[in-house]
Order: structure tokens, then sequence, then C-alpha cells
């Protein structure tokens, strides 16, 4: 089958579209293409998305001493103190995560989700672990309100590519909350629930074939 | 606090959550600064880069989104375009791609099984790009982790700018059919 003419014209282009290094008019046609033909477009995400691959195997070198130091006094970060204490941590992050998830996820996944973040009351996350077979498969993190939000992180199961999460709520009910991937078993997501948060009393992540991966009581 | 995912220290880092952004810095610095020096070969520009693309990471975790790709592909993608900035201003600094293959621990003529054994979890990446014909390695390794232009790989190489062309876009199209890219859905 061959291509649409405007997509014969560029595909020579789409390479060095994809790597940044196409340049002046060439560029500008590739670009003014590629933005309405979504069969180009997808092609420059795979490529440039194979071409930061290649980026993973540049070796781990030690930076210079201090490194660290002038670092953080450039962003403005102090050390924490209390750096061994890692549950509190873990908490106190995800606390925060998912009390201003829509800010801070929301822009970045495109989730293109109605609520805004002054809606998120109260912030008080109730944290469960995924388990599979009595092991640990990652976290829930419900944070309290309505809409409430849940943010799920699944690690180590034995699935990739599109997986669904599901919650059950009081009454029995059981919900579909919404899709993400999985790459080599792991993955998260942010939801924004479509019921009050208070209700939700279960969440479970279930592959493409419909096996349950990995579930977490919330109450 | 370190066993949690790199998404889920960027959503703390999102929220201005400063033990996120020390996990996240103390995780990535040595494959940060190792991919900067790789291209720089100069390591106080390297660090000079290195710090500048955590800033960014630190300013702009917001927007990561993990469909488009992994926390490190992402952060390693900053650092080579800051990278390719610094080259660009120091266009004296030879670029040879045997620098960063061999670097990685993968010399140009060494077997895909070599590799694999040799780079662990980016064994699948090290076989693909071994897999390539030694042509179009250098040339997308020029193009990749040096910025070269076409017709920079063309004078680098001295070979035909066509032919440039040609190698880089043969190389990468098998590197995305090996490594099986694909796009996740919005």
């Amino acid at each position: 089958m061959s291509l649409p003419s405007d997509c014969e014209s560029v595909r020579d282009d789409l390479v060095e579209l994809a790597l940044g290094t196409l340049g002046g008019l060439e560029r500008s046609v590739a670009l003014a293409h590629v933005q309405g033909c979504s069969g180009c477009s997808e092609e420059v995400e795979r490529l440039s998305a194979a071409a930061d691959m290649v980026l993973t195997l540049a070796p781990a070198v030690e930076p210079p001493p201090g490194f660290e130091t002038r670092l953080f006094e450039q962003m403005g970060v102090a050390r924490p103190r209390l750096w061994h204490r890692a549950n509190r941590g873990v908490r106190r992050v995800w606390a925060a995560a998912v009390a201003t998830g829509a800010l801070g996820l929301g822009l970045g996944l495109g989730l293109g989700l109605g609520g805004s973040p002054a809606t998120v009351a109260k912030p008080a996350p109730i944290m469960a672990n995924l388990t599979a077979d009595h092991i640990v498969k990652g976290e829930v993190y419900l944070a309290p309100g309505h809409p409430g939000w849940l943010f799920m992180s699944v690690h180590g199961v034995h699935a990739s590519g599109i997986v669904t999460c599901h919650v059950r709520v009081r009454g029995g009910r059981s919900l579909t909350v919404g899709s993400f991937s999985l790459s080599a078993g792991s993955g998260s997501w942010l939801y924004q629930l479509p019921v009050p948060a208070s209700q939700v009393q279960a969440a479970w992540v279930v592959s493409g074939g419909g096996k349950v991966l990995a579930s977490a009581t919330l109450v | 606090m370190s066993e949690l995912s790199d998404e889920a220290l960027l959503a703390g880092m999102a929220v201005a959550d400063e033990t996120a952004a020390v996990t996240f810095v103390r995780r990535y610095q040595r494959r940060v600064y190792g991919l900067a020096v790789s291209m720089l070969g100069d390591p106080q520009a390297a660090e000079d880069v290195a710090q500048e693309a955590f800033i960014r990471v630190w300013r702009h975790a917001q927007v990561f989104d993990p469909r488009r790709g992994s926390a490190a592909t992402w952060v390693l993608s900053i650092t080579r375009n800051l990278a390719i900035d610094a080259l660009r201003l120091r266009r004296s600094t030879p670029m040879d791609p045997a620098r960063f293959l061999s670097l990685a621990a993968m010399s140009l003529d060494k077997l895909p099984e070599e590799a694999a054994e040799t780079l662990g979890t980016g064994a699948h990446i090290a076989t693909a790009l071994a897999g390539l014909p030694l042509e179009q390695r250098r040339a997308l390794v020029l193009a990749v982790a040096y910025g070269m232009t076409a017709e920079g790989v063309s004078n680098h190489e001295s070979i035909p700018l066509g032919t440039a062309k040609t190698r880089i876009r043969l190389g990468l199209q098998k590197l995305r059919r090996a490594l099986d890219v694909t796009v996740s859905e919005p």
C-alpha cells in the first residue's frame, strides 16, 4: 500500500525530526505535516522513544566530590535530616502527591480532569499495599474528599501493557476507574474517583487478559 | 523512600517535596553525570550540564508524562539536549561515537551476546544497537548522543550527505523495530 503523497514527501525527514536534528525549511514542512497526520506523528514519537533508549546505555560515572552539595544549594533543597526514617518519608511524599495530585500529575499526565486541587480538602490519605498471594506488588493511596483521588503504583507483576484499575464501593458495587500502562511489570497512575473516596473499600488492578494482578483493601 | 518508584519520586518533586528530590538526585546522579561526561569529555562542563539537568527536572517534574517514556529516558534526554547545547558552543570538541559506545562497555565490534552480558538491564537495548551494521551504528550514535545533523555526520564520516541520511534513517528505524517501541494511547 502506498503512502499518501504528503506522508511520502516527508517520510525521509521523520527520523531527523525525531532526533531534533532537522533544520530549516525541511523542518518547517515536516512539522506542518506531522501536526496534521496522526500516523506520522506516532511514527516520530516511536522513533524519538527509540533514540532516547540509546541514551540509557551511557555509563554511570561517579560525579566529582561536592557535586551534591553544589546541586542542592542551587535547587534550594536541604538534605533531609531524617534520612533513615523511610516509612515516614514515604507517607509524607505520597500524602503531598495525592493531596495536590491534580496540580502535579494531572497536568503532566494530560488527564484532562475537571477537578481542581482546591477541591481536595483535608488530605488524609489512606495507604494500603497492593498484594498478590501475600506478596507486596505496589501501593494504593486514597485521598478523602469529593472528588477523591486514588494513586496506584504497581511493581513486580508479570504483565505489561494496558491494565485497568477497579474499585469496590459500599454496597458491593464494582467500578472501573481507568487504565494505565505497565512497563516490565511496573507503572503508576493518578485517578480522579467517580464516587466519594469514603465509599471506596478496595482497589485492584487487572491485566488486559482479565487476570487480577494485585489487590488492596482500603477499609 | 529509597524503594519508591521513579514516578513516585517525580510526583513528590512536582509538589516540591525535598526528600523526593534528594532521593531522585542520588538515584540518577551517576547516570546523568555519566552521560554528560561521555558526550562532552570534560568533567567541569559535564558537571554544569548534569546540575542544570537536575534543576530542570526539579522545576518541571509536573510535566513528566510516564506514558511517553520512563523517568530514566526523560531525565537523560534532558541531559542530552543540554549537552548538545554545550557541544555546539564548543565546536572544536572531537566527537567519537566509539567513545560513547566504549564507555557504555560496548565496543563497536562486540558481539550482541557479549554486550548483553555486560549491560544487564539495558541488555535488550545494547543488543538491538549492537545488531545494527557498524556504519549505521556510528551514524546513529553521532546523531543521538552528539546531536549531529545528517550534514555533520556526512562531514565527520567523510561520506555523501545522502548516505549519511540513509544510515541514520535505517539505523533508527531498525532500532525502533528491534525494541518494539509503541505509542501509548492518550
